[in-house]
């Protein structure tokens, strides 16, 4: 059973590290090994030194939105309305409508974006999105 | 005769700081008793200012600049600026404000100065460990600048006294540590027109806005924002920690901001509304993020399509926004019966008694590399978590997947098949929040008996605190 799950994982990550940058690919374990891909800066660092690869934008996540999806950033397949946008994030990270989505802030290109208002708003390929949630301590 | 001049010394430092206090409340006495001859600046006449001969020397260097010039520095001495917290993000923001001659800067806080405040709260110090923060503060301020007229309110802000208390200044600092407050800020400022400049900080990152600038044009705070965080994802830097100059840039640029709204020429264009984000370990630390005006829909500063919603004086007075209970009240965390916890004190007999259990501490790796029990494990709790070993569905708090190699992972794995799952079962936090949420879950996913699942009660902290096992560090 522990295998089959580390299998699983490995082979997650492998895509994502290998779909997700275009850049290299590793073997399993230096796969398995990104598993806090999101987390580091130097990964970050080649991904926004990179173009977006075909059919994806760019979703960042800040603060408690990057807690429950354990990464800062992914890439998600393009075009999307913007109404979808919650829908498809709360099927990946479940309750993340719920306890994240519905307090937070959303970006697209660095503009602020009315979830309301701008529902027809569609998510292009290379569009980059941000989740930003209400930090409150200082 | 070393320990007598130190008691000496120690006696004068205390009745210092007596003496401070007293005369920071008589300053507070006299500017109640002298508030109700003045209209409130921000609708009232302003009355001429003049710059002595010292003050032209002092403030020279920002003068000469054309961003704020003479006509800057009267503006700046005729504003009226209150800091709602003295604490990482207020210290720097009004070191910088009083420094830069603003006429009077009100500082509201009820909290005294604690040793683990000072990597950041620059303007206390060791020797102030205790006091009022605004005390604190004033004291150093008035000695970088003896200029402006310092007001403390050694109170909380409340909705008794937001209205009253915010009347009296012209822009706000939002330089607070919960959602509730930062809520009624911006009410009262709405409501007030006051500008308000809002920072906040976390960890390594930050985020700044300027709001309702001007007033009933940019956006507030619950246009951008108008529904709180859940209470179970509001962390403070007591829980989640802060990196001094983090929050001390974000104090700093708050400073920056409301001299820029203080000294705004007129005829100068005002700036679109921006919202920056910084990440100190990002590979680009800075996002400027474009913001549009007030929504109109907005219950503070629109027009709300049902009217009772709307945020009036009225509504704030009369205590009818409750706003602890919109931000989902005080987030302690209480899962359990009290048969599922044990105090450290009981914990500690079982450890002594020598009884075959498991302890599982559940916080992350870098809080269990700085201090952790005998015998605790860790590495393993995080292991199992990753590979699937335990189910649990743990929200907002910082089980990372870890890396482990190979050898490492084989060893971590026989561990967990080895142990027998019949001994007792102990889980250990900071602070006996996590643990609690871990031990139900546990339960629930029934890898152990369920009986046999005990949280330790106030975690890590009440450990060191209670000093049951001599001297242990509380971080």
């Amino acid at each position: 059973m522990i295998l089959k799950n580390l299998a699983r994982k490995s082979a997650y990550h492998f895509f994502f590290f290998f779909f997700g940058t275009g850049m290299r690919a590793g073997n399993s374990r230096r796969a398995l090994d990104s598993s806090s891909i999101a987390q580091t800066p130097r990964v970050l660092n080649m991904a926004e030194h990179n173009r977006t690869p075909t059919g994806t934008f760019k979703i960042l996540y800040f603060a408690y939105a990057s807690t429950h999806t354990k990464k800062s950033w992914e890439l998600l397949p393009a075009p999307m309305q913007l109404s979808e946008l919650f829908e498809a994030l709360d099927n990946r990270y479940p309750r993340m409508k719920d306890k994240v989505l519905g307090s937070c802030m959303v970006t697209v290109n660095l503009e602020y974006v009315d979830m309301d208002t701008d529902k027809e708003k569609e998510l292009k390929v290379g569009d980059e999105v941000g989740i930003i949630p209400p930090v409150s301590s200082g | 005769m070393e320990t007598s001049l130190k008691a000496e010394n120690e006696a004068l430092k205390k009745r210092i700081s007596e003496l401070e206090a007293q005369l920071a409340n008589r300053i507070g006495h006299a500017s109640v008793s002298s508030r109700q001859s003045y209209p409130p600046p921000n609708v009232g006449e302003k009355s001429e200012v003049g710059l002595s001969l010292e003050e032209y020397k002092r403030y020279g260097r920002q003068m000469i600049l054309p961003e704020i010039g003479i006509e800057g520095q009267m503006s700046l001495k005729r504003s009226r600026v209150l800091i709602v917290g003295a604490g990482g993000l207020g210290c720097p923001a009004a070191a910088y404000l009083a420094g830069a001659g603003v006429g009077a800067l009100g500082i509201i806080d009820h909290d005294t100065v604690e040793n683990s405040n000072l990597h950041r709260q620059i303007i206390h110090s060791t020797s102030r460990v205790g006091l009022p923060k605004v005390v604190s503060a004033i004291t150093y301020l008035r000695d970088l600048n003896p200029h402006p007229n310092y007001i403390p309110h050694i109170e909380p802000l409340t909705t008794e006294n937001a209205l009253q208390i915010m009347a009296e200044y012209d822009l706000v600092l939002d330089c607070t540590d919960h959602p509730a407050i930062r809520y009624l800020i911006n009410d009262v400022a709405v409501i007030m027109n006051i500008p308000i400049v809002s920072a906040s900080a976390l960890k390594t990152d930050g985020q700044l806005v300027v709001l309702n600038n001007p007033p009933g044009v940019g956006p507030c705070y619950r246009c951008i924002w108008p529904r709180p965080p859940p209470a179970e994802s509001v962390i403070g830097c007591g829980e989640g920690g802060i990196l001094g100059p983090v929050v001390g840039l974000m104090g700093v640029m708050q400073a920056i901001e409301a001299v820029k709204i203080i000294t705004m020429n007129p005829v100068r264009e005002v700036g679109r509304a921006e919202m920056t984000l910084f990440a100190a370990y990002g590979a680009s630390p800075f996002r400027c993020l474009k913001m549009r005006g007030r929504k109109a829909g907005c219950v503070a500063c629109g027009s709300p399509e049902r009217v009772e919603e709307k945020i009036t004086r009225e509504s704030i007075e009369s205590g009818r926004m409750d706003y602890v209970a919109f931000c989902g009240g005080s987030a302690g965390v209480r899962v359990l019966q009290p048969d599922e916890r044990v105090s450290v004190a009981e914990y500690k007999r079982v450890m002594d008694s020598g009884v075959e259990h498991l302890l599982l501490d559940v916080r992350d790796r870098t809080q269990f590399g700085i201090c952790q029990l005998a015998g605790s494990l860790s590495k393993f709790f995080h292991y199992a978590l990753y590979t699937g070993l335990i189910r649990l569905d743990i929200p907002y708090t910082e089980f990372e997947a870890s890396k482990y190699g190979d050898s490492e992972a084989g060893e971590i794995e026989s561990k967990f098949q080895d142990q027998p799952k019949d001994r007792p079962v102990y889980v250990i936090c900071r602070l006996g929040n996590d643990s609690q949420i871990v031990t139900r879950q546990l339960k629930e996913a029934g890898v152990f008996p369920n009986d046999r699942v005990f949280d330790i009660e106030g975690g890590i902290t009440a450990w060191a605190r209670s000093g049951v096992a001599g001297e242990f560090p509380e971080y």
